[in-house]
């Protein structure tokens, strides 16, 4: 009997023991798993000041690059009427006339334009910012951040802004256009100020295109005669369908 | 910079702007009379030019009626602003085959016919051959009389007299033209029988370079068996020339034959014969063309049993001397034209081939692009009498090249 009970004893001793260890496991095992939270936090906090010094410092750094880009990342340029447009030089660089006044650094100040007026040189503008968005503007240095590829969306885009540009312009503003942009040469409005003009004198008979474009006929009435009969055939009252 | 041009503009022009308001009519429209100023006082020369460049040719040439700074405009040649890239050809059909050389020029794009005058050509008979915008002409009485034209500018130049002699029994002709340096080489095959011997052709090339204005007679050669025709073109620095069986050697087939000769090469040790190369299959006829810088041949396809008789058209294309089959006439076109002589009227260039039948102004187009035959619109030649010929030839309408 005393067997038994030192049995019984010995056992719940143990028990007693073994649960007491394993208290004792749960409750190192609880203090380890705080220590490792606490690890876990601290490291992350630390990782985290890291991260926000590293922050602190790029921003930093960005900010004082920004900072000194600011001064060379807009060009103004002023009409010969006092109007003043303040572009991104990336825009600006849609004129290869505004781009080579840049890269000789003589735009720093502004450039004036002595044959733009205001109105005229606000289309222009309004153009190359337009187009900067989308295309390259044919400056070659691939302004603006596509690629040269259009999404169908944009290339629609595009056609309707530039139909929009010249449908509502009168002839003489339309040909101060056209002369403008070969001056500023801007490429692609250049291209598009002379289609339209061209597509005015389409289909017009000779004395069509006098009037509309006010042309004197300084041809004396022999050497016209002589110049109808040469073209003939180009003739609109005498081409045949 | 244009500015300086700007700033030194006379006042004379702005005189001229108030005189020329008073001949608008008010009504006809609806802008403000202080918006119309005058172009000219606007666009320098240059600028007018580059607007001018936007337009079909034929509404540039119609410019030239306007003023006399706009003729000069038009005439500038300063076309370095052109699109230098092959325009579709329009084609010239003569009004008879007679004496007059009438004719009317049919743009396919605008799909219009021009009543058109063409420069230096003499009588419908005449060889011709054109190529990026000029014409090369041969007199069918004196074939050493050869001009170039470009006929839409109607600048023409007389060759010096090519040798070979003023009447072989056939002569043919050919132009190369160069885009970008508008230089070109005029080629002349002339075949004549050997006196007594009626199997026996002597053949010549000769060649004229327009940048040295010099003659060069190429090759002679005797030919036997065979005799040349008139029928040849420039493809890529290469002459081809279909020449015909005389059937001495008993009957051959094909009866038409394919020569080349490499213009660049001006000694050649190998005769002409063992680079022939057959035609595809029998021909009543054959044109060649320069179509894209490959050799086309567009021929009529006999009939079995009797190889004289024309029964449809085919179109070739010529790739390392084996000839591929781009396309046949369909049954209906063939029909469309009525009579078709097993000879005919074909020529073409950039991506267009012209089909004419002799007995009738009607006009077929064939675009290789597209692989689309198409009528033309109906040609305002008309058939007068029944034995009546048409004929004509297509040319590449330019303006910036000069003979």
């Amino acid at each position: 009997m005393a067997s038994q009970d030192c049995e019984a004893a010995a056992s719940s001793r143990a028990a007693a023991a073994s649960s007491q260890d394993c208290e004792a496991a749960a409750s190192s095992r609880a203090e380890k798993e705080e220590q490792k939270t606490v690890r876990v936090a601290a490291s992350s906090r630390a990782k985290k000041k890291e991260q926000k010094t590293v922050r602190v410092a790029a921003s930093s750094s960005r900010a004082e690059k920004e900072e000194q880009k600011e001064e060379r990342r807009t060009v103004r340029v002023t009409s010969n009427d006092g109007e003043e447009f303040e572009m991104d030089e990336a825009v600006a660089r849609g004129s290869v006339m505004l781009r080579h006044m840049m890269e000789l650094g003589i735009a720093l100040d502004g450039v004036t334009l002595p044959i733009v007026s205001g109105e005229i040189l606000a289309l222009a503008v309004s153009y190359l910012r337009f187009h900067r968005d989308y295309d390259d503007g044919g400056s070659g240095y691939g302004y603006g951040y596509s690629y040269g590829y259009h999404s169908e969306s944009e290339d629609t885009a595009l056609t309707n802004f530039d139909r929009d540009l010249v449908k509502q312009l009168d002839q003489a503003t339309l040909l101060d256009l056209l002369a403008a942009s070969n001056y500023m040469e801007i490429e692609g409005l250049l291209r598009l100020t002379c289609q339209t003009v061209a597509e005015k004198l389409k289909g017009k008979t000779t004395e069509e295109i006098r009037q509309t474009f006010c042309i004197q006929n300084d041809y004396p009435p022999e050497e016209e005669e002589e110049v109808r009969e040469e073209i003939s055939w180009a003739l609109e009252e005498k081409s045949l369908d | 910079m244009e500015s300086e041009e700007w700033e030194s503009y006379p006042c004379s022009y702005i005189e001229c702007e108030a005189k020329d308001q008073k001949i608008i009519s008010e009504d006809a429209y609806d802008q403000d009379e202080a918006t119309l100023i005058s172009l000219d006082t606007i666009l320098p020369d240059d600028l007018l030019e580059k607007v001018l460049s936007f337009l079909p040719i034929v509404s540039i040439i119609r410019s030239g009626s306007v003023c006399k700074r706009w003729y000069k405009a038009v005439r500038s040649h300063r076309y370095t602003w052109c699109d230098i890239s092959p325009q579709k050809p329009w084609y010239f059909m003569f009004t008879c085959s007679d004496e007059s050389v009438d004719g009317f020029a049919y743009d396919p794009i605008l799909r219009k016919w021009y009543d058109f005058n063409f420069p230096c050509i003499e009588k419908s008979n005449w060889s011709t051959s054109s190529s990026s915008g000029l014409v090369s002409l041969m007199d069918s009485e004196n074939r050493s009389r050869i001009f170039v034209c470009n006929p839409i500018t109607r600048d023409s130049k007389r060759l010096p007299e090519a040798p070979g002699g003023k009447s072989p029994d056939y002569s043919a002709l050919a132009i190369s033209a160069k885009k970008k340096s508008h230089s070109y080489t005029v080629a002349v095959a002339k075949c004549k029988q050997v006196l007594e011997e009626y199997y026996q052709w002597d053949f010549s090339i000769h060649i004229y370079e327009s940048e040295s204005c010099l003659w060069v007679t190429s090759i002679s050669e005797t030919l036997v068996g065979w005799r040349g025709g008139d029928e040849c073109v420039i493809c890529d620095g290469i002459l081809y020339y279909l020449i015909y069986s005389i059937g001495v050697l008993g009957n051959i087939e094909p009866r038409h034959c394919l020569i080349m000769y490499d213009l660049s090469i001006r000694t050649s040790h190998t005769s002409l014969m063992q680079l022939a190369i057959p035609v595809p299959c029998s021909l009543t006829c054959g044109r060649l063309m320069n179509v894209r810088d490959k050799l086309v041949l567009v021929g009529g396809i006999g009939r079995h049993d009797r190889l004289g008789i024309i029964k449809g058209i085919g179109i070739w294309e010529l790739d390392k001397k084996e000839w591929h089959e781009i396309a046949k006439m369909p049954h209906k076109f063939f029909q469309g034209f009525g009579e078709f002589d097993d000879v005919f009227a074909s020529s073409g260039s950039d991506d267009l081939i012209f089909i004419q039948s002799y007995g009738s102004p009607a006009l077929l187009t064939f675009d290789l692009s597209q692989k689309l035959w198409k009528w033309s619109v109906r040609s305002p030649v008309t058939k007068r009498f029944p034995l009546q010929l048409f004929t004509g030839f297509c040319f590449e309408p330019r303006l910036e090249i000069a003979p």
